[in-house]
Order: C-alpha cells, then sequence, then structure tokens
C-alpha cells in the first residue's frame, strides 16, 4: 500500500510526467559526473567528453527507463480502476451488511418473488412447449369423448367415434389411435423353467410413428398389413428395452420373442431419445385401425391428430363438434349428450386450466409487488442517506462514484435474491414433478427452467437498478450547500408528493387483498372437501392388482377363476379381518368414470340424452367389508350370488336418491346398457357413497355387480388386516404364488398411501397459494409501515414545531395515518373489485364455497386495514413522543 | 559486495541490482551517489556505464525491493532519491547467501584444476 500511495502522490504531484522525470535523472547525474572530474582536474570540455562516456547510451537508458514507468503507470492506472471497482463492491456489500434487517428482509422478498416466478414459468413454458422427441409437438392435438352433464371432463373416444373421425375429419393430416396396456413378456430361464413378466406397452395404428414423424433408427416402421394380417405378429422395441433386454445387439432385427404368449417378430427398435405418453413405454405393437363396427359404447381409444396446415385447435374443435352432434343424431343409444374435445398433448381440466392461470398471475402480482416493495425500501433508503452523500460529494467523491456505489447496492440485493430464489424454486419443482408424474410423461422433463430463472432475474435486476438508480440520481445532484440549507428532515411546509410511493403502496394492498381473498375461498373449499368424507376405510387396508394374462388362460372362466382363488386363500387367513375385490379403486383417480346408461324396469321410457345413468364396478363379496362401505338397506353380496343365481345389484345411496327419491329401492330391477334385454338386475341393497376425488363431480350414481356374474381378467384386491398391515405384503405374495407362481402382483401398496398421492395435487395448490398470500400481506403490512416510517422521519421538525405549538399527538397521529391510509384504502378496494371477478372465474372449484363470500371479503379488507393501521401507529407514536427541542436541535 | 572475487566483469551482469540493493543499506542515495560508492569501493575494477544503473533502478522500483523520492542534493538540485524497502532488504539477504554459497563453490573448483 506504501508504494501506490506513494507512486499516485508522486504521479500526481508531477503530472504524472514520466519522460520529463527521466530527462531530470539523466542530466542530474551527467551534470554531477562533468563536476566529478572538473573536481580532479579535468578541463571542462574533457571532463564532459569523460562523462558521456563513464555514463553510456543516453537514448537507450532514456528509452529502457520510459518502458519500465509506463509499463507501470499503465498497470497503476489499471488497478486504480479496479481498486474503484472493488472499492465500489466493498462499499456496497458494506451497505448491505451494515443494515442487515433491509438487506435479509429485502433478499428474502426477491427469493421468494423470483424462486416462485421461475417455478410457475418453468412450469407453463413445460406444459406450453414441452421438449419433445416429437417433430411440431404444438401442431399435435388429441381427441377426448366429453359429457358434462354426466361429470365426464375427458374421456378416450369410442372405436366407432374414433373410425369416424378418421374417416370424415376435414382439419387433419392424420390420425392415429393407441391404447397403453402391459404384455407379458415370457423367456426361457437360464437354469430352467419360463419366466413371464409384465413389461409396459402400446398398441398403435401402424400410422402413429408416421403422424408423430419419427423413423426407427434399426429395422422399419409399420406397415398397414402388420395390423391387417393375424398370422403375421411384429413389435417395434424401444431403446431401452433393445439395450436392456438384448444388449443393443443389432442382429436383433428378425428374431422372435415371446408377447402374451405368442412370438413375435422384431421389425423395429425406436431411436434412443424417443417416447411417447411414457418412458417406460418397452414394445409398441399394432392394431387395425379403428373400425365403425367396433362399437360407441365403451370409450377406451387414445386419438391423437396432427392438424392441417392452416387449421388450428379452434378450427378442429369446430369440425369435430359438427361430427359429434351428427354422430348423437345417428347413434343417440351412445353418443347423446357426448361431445368431442379437442386440446393439446396435455389435457388439463377446466378448473385446473383456470387454477395455472390463477397461480401464475398471482406469482406474477408477486413479484411486481416485491418489486415495488424493494423498489420504495431502496428509495426510503437513499433519502435516509442524504446526509451522507452530501458530505461525500462535499469531500470531492464524484457524481459517477457515488451513483454507481448506489447501484452496486442495488445489484447486490438482486443478485443475491436471484440466488437465494433457487432455494424456493427447487423444492416447488421437485413436488410439482412427484404430483405430475402418475398422469403424464409430458412434465417429467420439468426442471428449474434457465430461460424462466434468467427472465425473472433479470426483470428484478432491472427494476431494482431503476429504483436505485432514481434515489442516486436524486442524491447525486445535492450538493453541499444543498444539504447544508436543507435539513434532511425536508423543508417544513408542504405537503410532501410522492405519488410513485403512493402507488406503489396501493399496489401492494392490492394485491395482497387478492391473493388473501382467494386463498380464503380456496382454502375453505379445501377444507369443505376434507370434511366430506371419502365413504370408506384406508387405514391398515393393503391393495394390489392382478392382472390375469389371456396367452395363459385363454378361457374367460379359467382366469376368473385364478382371480376368485385368490380372493378364497386371503379370506382363509385368519390375520386378514376383511378381503375383497373391485374393478376400480374406490377414489377416481382417472380424469373421469365411464358412465354408463341404464334402464329402470319401474320407468317409461325417457328421451336418450336423458336417460337415467350410472357407474358400474364389479366386485368380489367382501368388498363393503374390506373398505367399511357403510350399508344402509338390504344386504351385500355374498357367495350364494353365482353364475347361476339371480342377477343382483347394490346401488349407492345417491343412485337411489336420485331414481327412486321417496321409494325403498330394494326388490327394485335395472337393466345396464349392454345387457341382454330379458336380463334385469334386481337392488338388493343399498349402500352409502364412495365420493369421487372431485366432490364436484356428480359421479356418486354408483352401481355394484357381483364378480360371479360380471367375470373379467382383473381385479384391485382390498385386505383390510388387524394388524400391522405391512407385514401382510407377504402373505398376500404367498397367497397368490399358491394359485399361480408366474402370476405378477402389481401396485402392492397401502390404501393410505393411494389416497395421498391422489390429493397431494390440490395439497400443492394450496400450499402455493398460501404462501402467496402471506408474502403478500407482508409485503403490504411493511410496504405501509416503512412509508410511514418514512413519512414521519422526512417530517420530524414539522411534528415537532406542531406539538412545540401545541397540536394534539392524536390530531398529529391522524395527519400522518392519513397519508398512508389513503393509498392502502384505495389499494384494499380495488383488491375487493378484482378478487370478485377472479372468484367468479374460479368458482368451479371453490368446492361450497360463495365466490362473492361477504364474510371472507369483509373479514380480508378489515384484517388489512388493521393491520395497515397498526403497522402506520408504530412510527406516527413515536414521532410525537420524541423530545420537540432534541428534534428540532437534530437538524 | 566488494570482496566478489571475480575480476571478468560479464560475469556481474546480472548482479548489477545486487550491488545496487548493497549500496543502498547505508541509507537513501542518487543514481549518482551509487555509481561513486562502487566506484570507491570496487576501487574502480568494476567498470560499468553508469547509466545503464538507471533502468535497473526503474525495474526494482516497480518490483517493489526500492521505492524513490524527490530531494534535494547537495548542490541544491533537486534530485531523485532511491531507498531501500523491507522486500529489497530481504531480497537482498537470500540472493548475497546465494551468491556467496555460488562463489565458494566455483572459488574451490579453480582452485583444484
Amino acid at each position: 500500500m506504501g508504494k501506490d500511495t506513494m507512486w499516485r502522490r508522486y504521479l500526481r504531484f508531477w503530472g504524472a510526467d514520466p519522460p520529463a522525470d527521466v530527462d531530470a535523472e539523466i542530466d542530474f547525474h551527467l551534470e554531477a559526473l562533468v563536476q566529478h572530474f572538473i573536481a580532479r582536474g579535468m578541463a571542462a570540455d574533457q571532463a564532459r567528453v569523460e562523462a558521456a562516456r563513464r555514463f553510456g547510451n543516453v537514448a537507450r537508458v532514456r528509452s529502457e527507463c520510459l518502458t519500465v514507468d509506463e509499463g507501470w503507470a499503465r498497470a497503476a492506472a489499471r488497478r486504480e480502476t479496479l481498486d474503484a471497482l472493488s472499492q465500489d463492491l466493498r462499499d456496497g456489500i458494506r451497505g448491505l451488511t451494515g443494515n442487515p434487517g433491509f438487506t435479509v428482509g429485502a433478499a428474502l422478498i426477491l427469493a421468494l418473488g423470483i424462486g416462485l416466478n421461475t417455478t410457475v414459468f418453468s412450469f407453463n413454458r413445460a406444459l406450453l412447449f414441452p421438449s419433445l422427441p416429437i417433430a411440431d409437438p404444438p401442431s399435435l392435438v388429441r381427441m377426448w369423448s366429453q359429457n358434462l352433464a354426466r361429470g365426464i371432463y375427458v374421456e378416450p373416444l369410442s372405436e366407432g367415434d374414433s373410425a369416424d373421425l378418421f374417416t370424415a375429419s376435414q382439419s387433419f393430416d392424420d390420425v392415429a389411435g393407441y391404447v397403453t396396456e402391459p404384455v407379458t413378456l415370457t423367456r426361457a430361464h437360464p437354469r430352467g423353467g419360463v419366466e413371464a413378466e409384465r413389461i409396459p406397452a402400446m398398441r398403435a395404428t401402424t400410422n402413429l410413428f408416421a403422424l408423430l414423424r419419427v423413423a426407427p433408427v434399426l429395422g422399419r416402421a409399420f406397415q398397414p398389413q402388420d395390423a391387417a394380417d393375424e398370422a403375421s405378429r411384429v413389435v417395434i422395441l424401444s431403446d431401452r428395452a433393445w439395450t436392456n433386454r438384448f444388449g443393443a445387439d443389432r442382429s436383433v432385427i428378425g428374431r422372435d420373442i415371446v408377447l402374451n404368449g405368442r412370438p413375435h417378430t422384431i421389425v423395429g427398435v425406436m431411436p434412443h431419445a424417443f417416447w411417447f405418453e411414457s418412458k417406460e413405454i418397452e414394445v409398441w405393437l399394432p392394431r387395425p385401425a379403428p373400425r365403425v363396427e367396433g362399437g360407441r359404447g365403451a370409450r377406451t381409444l387414445m386419438t391423437i391428430a396432427r392438424l392441417e396446415s392452416g387449421a388450428t385447435m379452434q378450427t378442429a374443435q369446430a369440425d369435430v363438434q359438427a361430427l359429434a352432434q351428427r354422430l348423437a343424431r345417428e347413434h343417440p343409444q351412445t353418443n347423446a349428450g357426448w361431445d368431442i374435445l379437442v386440446t393439446g398433448l396435455l389435457p388439463l381440466g377446466p378448473g385446473e386450466k383456470v387454477f395455472f392461470g390463477l397461480v401464475t398471475t398471482l406469482t406474477s402480482l408477486l413479484l411486481a409487488a416485491a418489486c415495488a416493495h424493494i423498489a420504495n425500501l431502496l428509495l426510503a433508503r437513499g433519502m435516509e442517506r442524504r446526509g451522507e452523500v452530501a458530505i461525500r460529494a462535499a469531500l470531492g467523491a464524484r457524481r459517477g462514484r457515488i451513483m454507481r456505489q448506489l447501484f452496486v447496492e442495488s445489484v447486490a440485493l438482486s443478485i443475491l435474491g436471484g440466488i437465494c430464489s433457487l432455494v424456493v424454486a427447487l423444492p416447488i419443482i421437485a413436488e410439482i414433478r412427484a404430483v405430475l408424474g402418475p398422469r403424464t410423461s409430458y412434465l417429467s422433463d420439468l426442471s428449474i427452467d434457465g430461460v424462466a430463472l434468467a427472465i425473472t432475474s433479470g426483470l428484478t435486476l432491472l427494476a431494482s437498478a431503476l429504483f436505485g438508480l432514481a434515489p442516486a440520481l436524486r442524491l447525486s445532484s445535492v450538493t453541499a450547500g444543498d444539504a447544508i440549507k436543507q435539513p434532511p428532515g425536508g423543508p417544513i411546509t408542504g405537503r410532501p408528493r410522492r405519488p410513485l410511493v403512493s402507488a406503489l403502496i396501493g399496489l401492494e394492498v392490492a394485491i395482497a387483498t387478492v391473493a388473501l381473498i382467494v386463498t380464503v375461498l380456496y382454502t375453505r373449499a379445501g377444507y369443505n372437501i376434507l370434511a366430506i368424507p371419502y365413504g370408506f376405510e384406508s387405514e391398515n387396508v393393503v391393495t394390489f392388482r392382478l392382472d390375469v394374462p389371456e396367452y395363459k388362460y385363454s378361457e374367460a372362466n379359467a382366469a376368473a377363476r385364478v382371480l376368485t382363488d385368490v380372493h378364497q386363500r386371503l379370506q382363509a387367513l385368519p390375520s386378514l379381518a376383511a378381503v375383497g375385490a373391485s374393478t376400480r379403486l374406490p377414489l377416481n383417480m382417472g380424469p373421469g368414470l365411464p358412465t354408463q346408461a341404464i334402464m329402470l324396469e319401474d320407468r317409461p321410457e325417457v328421451a336418450q340424452d336423458q336417460r337415467p345413468w350410472t357407474i358400474t364396478t364389479t366386485v368380489m363379496p367382501g368388498y363393503f367389508e374390506a373398505l367399511g362401505i357403510r350399508l344402509l338397506q338390504g344386504r351385500t353380496f355374498e357367495s350364494q350370488d353365482s353364475s347361476e343365481a339371480q342377477r343382483v345389484a347394490v346401488i349407492s345411496r345417491s343412485m337411489a336418491r336420485a331414481y327412486w327419491p321417496d321409494l325403498d329401492p330394494v326388490g327394485r330391477r335395472l337393466r345396464l346398457d349392454g345387457d341382454t334385454t330379458s336380463l334385469w338386475r334386481t337392488v338388493i341393497g343399498v349402500v352409502d357413497d364412495v365420493r369421487p376425488l372431485d366432490p364436484t363431480s356428480p359421479q356418486v350414481r354408483q352401481t355394484y355387480v357381483p364378480f360371479a356374474q360380471s367375470p373379467g381378467r382383473a381385479l384391485i384386491y382390498f385386505v383390510a388386516t388387524r394388524d400391522a398391515p405391512l407385514s401382510r405384503f407377504q402373505d398376500v405374495r404367498v397367497a397368490v404364488r399358491g394359485v399361480d407362481s408366474e402370476l405378477p402382483v402389481l401396485d402392492l401398496r397401502m390404501m393410505t398411501d393411494v389416497i395421498s398421492t391422489a390429493t397431494s395435487g390440490s395439497d400443492m395448490g394450496q400450499k402455493t397459494l398460501r404462501v402467496n398470500a402471506a408474502i403478500a400481506a407482508l409485503l403490504a403490512v411493511s410496504g405501509v409501515y416503512s412509508v410511514v416510517a418514512f413519512a414521519v422521519a422526512r417530517r420530524r421538525r414539522e411534528i415537532a414545531i406542531r406539538v412545540a405549538l401545541g397540536g394534539t399527538r392524536p390530531s398529529i397521529v391522524a395527519m400522518l395515518l392519513g397519508q398512508a391510509l389513503r393509498p392502502a384504502l384505495i389499494g384494499v378496494v380495488v383488491g375487493l373489485v378484482l378478487s370478485g371477478l377472479v372468484s367468479r372465474a374460479i368458482a368451479i372449484m371453490l368446492f361450497g364455497v360463495d365466490p362473492l363470500d361477504p364474510l371472507t371479503y369483509g373479514g380480508t379488507a378489515i384484517a388489512l386495514c388493521v393491520a395497515a393501521v397498526a403497522a402506520s401507529c408504530v412510527p406516527a407514536l413515536r414521532a410525537t413522543r420524541a423530545n420537540p427541542v432534541s428534534a428540532l436541535r437534530a437538524e | 559486495m566488494g570482496e566478489t572475487p571475480s575480476r571478468n566483469p560479464d560475469l556481474l551482469r546480472g548482479t548489477v541490482e545486487l550491488l545496487i540493493l548493497k549500496a543502498l543499506t547505508h541509507g537513501r542515495q542518487h543514481g549518482f551517489g551509487i555509481a561513486r560508492w562502487l566506484e570507491d569501493v570496487t576501487s574502480d575494477v568494476l567498470r560499468l556505464e553508469e547509466g545503464s544503473l538507471y533502468p535497473a533502478l526503474h525495474r526494482m522500483e516497480r518490483r517493489g525491493w526500492v521505492e524513490s523520492e524527490w530531494g534535494i542534493s547537495d548542490n541544491n538540485r533537486q534530485v531523485k532519491y532511491y531507498r531501500l524497502t523491507r522486500r529489497g532488504r530481504e531480497y537482498l539477504q537470500r540472493e548475497t547467501s546465494g551468491w556467496t554459497e555460488f562463489a565458494t563453490a566455483v572459488f574451490k573448483v579453480l582452485q583444484t584444476t
């Protein structure tokens, strides 16, 4: 340091002129040498010659010295710039660390604002622009059946409807259909015997890969005759299956593998990056194009299409709408009341769409509020530092330097906030992935979006830089004279006009109002939903699934026998309290359950689209007992309800109330759509409703039929245990192995886990909203506080004079409050109006809550006003308590 | 350093800096004074061009071994004085012992030959 300062002082003192310095040194030496030789008796001329000889080449010495000095001067200049910069940084950081409350608060606000926004934008980007290994995803659409009267938002298409779409559609380049269903892969075990494994598979029309514009890396894609010819069975492998099962052997093409008990020839291998619907899919099998004869009652075929160039989702929707109406006229039995819906790749429910929009809007507003808040803090802090800045300016600090320091502070703050924001964003992203994982693979790549983070951080940086600069500009023009003439408290007279600050406060309060009201409404709706009993017990219930393969038990009876045997073996175990099974989980996990039209014996025929309907579930005896579903009337199924016995059914309470409002339903008869005309089922009992996951859906008209009378190949088992349920997993495996050692036990887990997975989506939404609302409220209150504190600080002298002149404390407090509360009140009013609009839009999600619930609106408004008054009172009261003399003298 | 045993000036080219440092151990000095001191202690054996002291001094100042200040000479002229810094003194000590070892070794070799 000593050296540097010496050098700098020297440079400054000598006007930083190294050549002159070097010349002076050399001249001195030469002259001294001359004097030296003269003193030794030389003549002056001779002494001069001798001196020059002894000194050597003057020009070379001079240039060498200058080279050294100039290099040094450049380095010094560079160092000085760096020093100044690092000084700015140090000052900036000292400014921040010197006021830890401000810094932590501001960084926290920014972290939350940026973090939440990054998350939401990452999610939206992933949703709107999924990165798929498929060409041009935006031109891909899906088609769904929709029946809003039955509460079915999306359901796959029926074979018949799909066939009509394939032929009659105008808007599509190509339409493909597929179903995802596991197949059983059998291989000879190296140690003898046969090994069977269920692997995820997709059966697709042969044009699927062409539609997705993806070609196999090895072999060929499907050809139309692959599906037409029953004898030629072909399969295409995923890269994963190829690598894991065949060691990426290129000679695999043409080899046979046994799927569902029949040999299939491998004709192709898909690229490594390719996946569609699920990354788990290992093999693709061809399926015939849908046929009109395929029927319209069962809606199971997933349908995807490529929009023609020029067609949009809207024109396609209009196009299929016309088709749906025609189908409803031509096939009223199956199609009355059914629409066809066109969606993007990821179908969101109507509520979900609004919900995501809402969360997006609220978080964006939150970021705006956070920026506004930081701006306020910076402005207020800037004014506090007028004195400091004026003194520094008086001491010779350059204007640019002062601005730079204030700017550096703002930027450092934003960067700090940006870094901390990752702490907020990462866990939320992880949670979203966990929630959406089971639904779709399209967001499985969801991660912190670099672009989103950059944009949000950039915006924040810009905002805080601008707001940081505003006071910097204002302050840097303060001269020492001004600072002396005008005390930091500002002029005594005149109402300070700060429309910017007031507007920011109003904005913060308005945002807080909306966030709070929406959150309260949504949370109350959540509690309302929770308050509705599921209608079944999940504690100590173990569930698993069995899927009896067709290749091994081609006879339907044999398959049903396997399922029944497993049921009986489990029932025989003393450790189990009750064992039941059904064709579906009691919670509505999918987008919608398939409903079925029914005919009631005691009802005259009604119009096709107003026909009674129900959701049918096939169950094993013991189902209601295992899940604790209450029997209200009559009896449940018993072993006597066999295939030979009288056809029977159990119905749910809502079903009974809907179709036999004041009558006893037991003993009445109904016929399911698809049953033969002579087949009437007699109602033998009424059980309590099992509510679907979304309680707003009217799908509680449930009909249960016994497995023995409607046998199938797959069942989900429910085992109520008497004790430690986890140890019962082994019992289940043993029982199944006892019936068929090759039959895989699928999805073995606790029922409570099933529920928590199913409900985690809405949990997450509630959490996000609550965090949003809490931050917004905090911002609003501290915003009000800071504006009053700031106003008070500015007007200390005025207050002191008022007090000295006999102004009463209440009058002064009222004056100060008025200033802060006016923008706050305007904010509340604006917020109330906005909330009304917002909640009406999400009314569909506000189960059992009035979107304009006066209690919520009034309570929120009052709470925010009270908080604002409290926040204002603290600094206002403190100001009036100050000794007027010291307040005046301080300046 | 005056007792350096060599008579060949070529050997000393890199050691000018060392000699300057040694000269400055007696207190601040200007370039002319350093030249005179060298002349005295080496009994005029080392006839270096005195101008070459200056690039060396400037380099050494840049390295932080010496520092300079302007002062008034005995004959009332503005002149730049150089002064040894702590780093310069440390460097001198280190190099002196290294040099002595080296010289002793060479001397021994020359004796035995």
